[in-house]
């Protein structure tokens, strides 16, 4: 499986790798902001997005957005890594169409339980 | 550390967000002259929001404790929930602080102390007294506002989606329970039902009827806490065909505009922003040490540059001329190439000072205003870490010692407000740093009778002293002129401190000064210290390497008179000390050959002559650290090869001069 980590903070997006490793899961790239995250995405190839919510240039839920407005990519997994689980917030996430989100910080056991539901609810559909 | 068990993730980590500090430093300092500027705003949330997610990874508790109130803050100053005022400043300036000490602590390898509980509390009172009256002229967050159900004219996500001509329902407003603002799993599963059904997020529906009047809606559950009331109107959407993303309605009333402007911004932004994306891709993290292999091999490269030069002369091919010249020429763009990358803008240490300034100005009690200037002027990354400590202790003395109080200032008929004016530029091979102050200048009869107080100088040799000469004796060991020693700039680690640092870095320093108009100090130091500038001198036969940044000039030797012990010579009417550089090194005091020369030398404050037999001209050489066996050798900077081949020294003048002045 092909995930993309969005982050802007370089030493975030080496720790998800990390974990994502622990997982099993070896084929990461990473991308520092929205706006390189989706020409990336675009070009194809990925499985799963991995996006930080909170990033100068193009936010995470403006990188969903954009992923869920173009055909090409529009049924891409998405797991959205927040800070806090501020119900608005998460609603606002939901109504753009994310498929997961995990609260910072998160060890791998978490991160594996939040990737299994989504593609748990993938597969019932 | 609790857990780190990943070093190199904890020291990424301390760089990335010793990085996100330093611009906090600056960014802090601009919100006191733009305390509503929402981007700005926005940035110094991020930056906190970002290393507190980083420290809740690395488990660093006390990093997070802070961070998160203080983003906290700054969460409430973007919603408009408070304004920042100079309490608020203070706190979190204060915060700042802290977080810097965390850092320093973790990079030392400590566990940092727990933090202070005031501050914490500090930082959470700044919270709980937000005017009520400025919340409640703001405007809600959306998703708050419970009955905004009617009305729906806009479709805010127009940006989002604008190739998209159809926009499908689901379009539901949360209607947020009360009680709890943080969602459980269960909730979010719901949610993801409601707005799903049993699909998934971007899959394509196509049950659609023709009809323009009609959109399909998810039935709205009914949650124990979640309970959703749609927002639709028909005449507003035009349903065609497909759902892209779930999009939601919302009414567009100046009163929620706020969520609509900010997906302006965002777009606006977006196009801006577009532009950087490519930049952005351009650049690379590098760790310095490869930078200093490069570095150093093309030191290699340029002494063997040099040893097919000097070869050259002895052959009479054309076509290994033409050989040698281009790899002249090659190796000397290389050469500026590599000393490219290695090279930071002296913003870097700039960026530092609104903010020392602003906390010791507030201290002081005096008011002064920051220039910088030539921010953008580049040095060798070496010499910008070098520099920070002798800078920041220039400013601070400038700040305590230069310029007065605003009374005082007054009195004398100028602008209460002191100017420090920070200038960088580059002149030819070398970077001019200029610290500027317009206080009250230097008295030098004071500084002559001080140092005679202190017993630095004689009272003849004191009153002989220029002026010029005079100031510079602030830079001598043990000389301090405020009479009461300051927490501030007079803790003992003097202006001696930053001679010798700025020594070290092959620089000069120099002071002018006007009684009651200011004080400059001027500090010249070479772009790069990988390669170096030589002289090259015989003496005894052996050949030495005299660093060309100390250099004043050179004269012939002519006579040589005795005065006090100490041999001088005449250099345009005024007596020059020398050292004899043969007597230094054999031990044996022997009249130089006819014709010997002397090279001149500046030493910040000291001028000296050193006696040579031959000069063979100046070469660029490559320094290397001498041998363990030689290390700690006084006078000796290292070694270099040659041009034809040999290894020679490289002197340390500075280091020479102290040594032989003990022998005399």
């Amino acid at each position: 499986m092909k995930i993309l980590i969005v982050d802007d903070f370089s030493t975030m997006r080496r720790i998800i790798k990390n974990l994502l490793k622990e997982l099993g899961f070896s084929n990461v790239s990473e991308a520092d902001d929205g706006n390189t995250a989706l020409p990336m995405l675009k070009s194809g190839g990925f499985d799963f997005l991995i996006t930080d919510w909170n990033m100068p240039g193009m936010q995470g839920i403006d990188l969903l957005r954009n992923v869920r407005a173009d055909p090409g990519i529009a049924t891409l997994p998405v797991l959205l890594v927040t800070a806090e689980a501020k119900k608005d917030q998460i609603v606002e996430a939901a109504q753009a169409g994310v498929n997961g989100y995990i609260v910072k910080p998160f060890n791998a056991a978490t991160l594996k339980e939040k990737i299994d539901k989504i593609f748990e609810r993938i597969q019932a559909s | 550390m609790p857990f780190v068990q990943d070093e190199e993730l904890l020291q990424d980590f301390l760089v990335e967000a010793g990085e996100l500090l330093e611009q906090l430093s600056e960014q802090l300092v601009e919100l006191e002259h733009d305390a509503h500027d929402s981007e700005l705003l926005n940035a110094i949330f991020r930056a906190f929001h970002t290393i507190k997610g980083g420290a809740g990874f690395l488990e660093i508790k006390t990093l997070v404790d802070v961070c998160h109130r203080a983003e906290d803050v700054f969460d409430a100053l973007r919603q408009g929930r408070r304004d920042v005022d100079a309490h608020l400043m203070d706190v979190i300036l204060r915060a700042y602080d802290n977080l810097l000490e965390q850092m320093n602590e973790i990079r030392g390898g400590n566990e940092p102390e727990p933090v202070d509980e005031a501050l914490i509390s500090q930082l959470e009172q700044l919270l709980s007294d937000e005017s009520p009256s400025a919340s409640a002229e703001q405007p809600e967050i959306a998703s708050e506002t419970v009955d905004v159900v009617s009305e729906t004219e806009t479709v805010e996500e127009t940006v989002a989606i604008v190739e998209e001509e159809s926009i499908e329902v689901p379009a539901a407003e949360p209607v947020v329970a009360a009680g709890g603002n943080e969602i459980s799993d269960d909730e979010f599963e719901a949610l993801l039902n409601d707005l799903h059904g049993g699909g998934i997020p971007g899959a394509v529906k196509v049950e659609r009827s023709n009809e323009a009047e009609t959109v399909q809606l998810d039935a709205p559950a009914e949650d124990s806490s979640v309970s959703w009331s749609l927002i639709s109107e028909p005449e507003a959407v035009e349903p065609k065909v497909v759902a892209s993303a779930p999009v939601k309605v919302r009414e567009a009333r100046p009163a929620v505009t706020e969520s609509a402007s900010a997906a302006q911004a965002a777009a606006a932004k977006k196009t801006r922003d577009a532009g950087n994306a490519a930049a952005s891709e351009a650049t690379v993290r590098v760790d310095t040490r490869r930078l200093d292999d490069i570095m150093n091999l093309v030191g290699e490269l340029v002494l063997v540059r040099n040893r097919l030069q000097t070869l050259r002369t002895g052959s009479t091919d054309e076509a290994i001329g033409h050989a040698v010249d281009n790899l002249n020429l090659v190796t000397s763009d290389l050469q500026a190439s590599v000393m490219k990358t290695r090279m930071q803008p002296v913003k870097k240490i700039f960026g530092r000072f609104p903010k020392v300034v602003r906390d010791l100005s507030r201290s002081l009690g005096k008011e002064v205003r920051l220039e910088m200037l030539g921010e953008e002027t580049d040095l060798d990354k070496n010499l910008v870490e070098a520099l920070a400590d002798p800078l920041v202790h220039l400013v601070r003395n400038a700040l305590d010692h230069g310029i007065e109080m605003p009374d005082a200032r007054e009195k004398k008929g100028k602008p209460r407000c002191g100017v420090l004016r920070l200038s960088a530029q580059q002149e030819g091979d070398h970077i001019l740093l200029v610290i500027e102050d317009d206080g009250g200048g230097m008295d030098a009869d004071r500084l002559k009778n001080l140092a005679v107080e202190r017993g630095l100088l004689d009272r003849d040799t004191a009153d002989r002293l220029s002026d010029h000469d005079a100031y510079q004796l602030i830079f001598a060991a043990g000389f301090s002129t405020k009479e009461q020693i300051s927490d501030i700039s007079g803790r003992g680690v003097g202006m001696d401190v930053v001679k010798t640092k700025i020594n070290q870095l092959n620089g000069r320093l120099d002071v002018v000064s006007e009684l009651g108009v200011g004080t400059k100090i001027l500090i010249s130091l070479p772009l790069t210290l990988a390669i170096m500038p030589t002289l090259m001198v015989v003496v005894s036969g052996q050949v030495f390497a005299l660093p060309l940044g100390s250099i004043v000039e050179t004269t012939n030797l002519t006579q040589i008179i005795t005065v006090d012990g100490q041999e001088v010579i005449m250099v345009r009417q005024h007596p020059l000390p020398i050292i004899r550089l043969q007597h230094w090194l054999t031990g044996k005091r022997c009249d130089p050959p006819h014709g010997g020369h002397v090279v001149i030398v500046n030493l910040g404050t000291l001028r000296v002559g050193l006696v040579v037999d031959h000069m063979l001209g100046q070469e660029e050489v490559v320094i290397k650290p001498l041998g363990a066996g030689l290390h700690g050798l006084k006078g000796v900077a290292g070694a270099t090869i040659t041009g034809n081949g040999k290894v020679s020294l490289i002197l340390d003048i500075p280091g020479l001069v102290q040594k032989y002045a003990v022998n005399m």
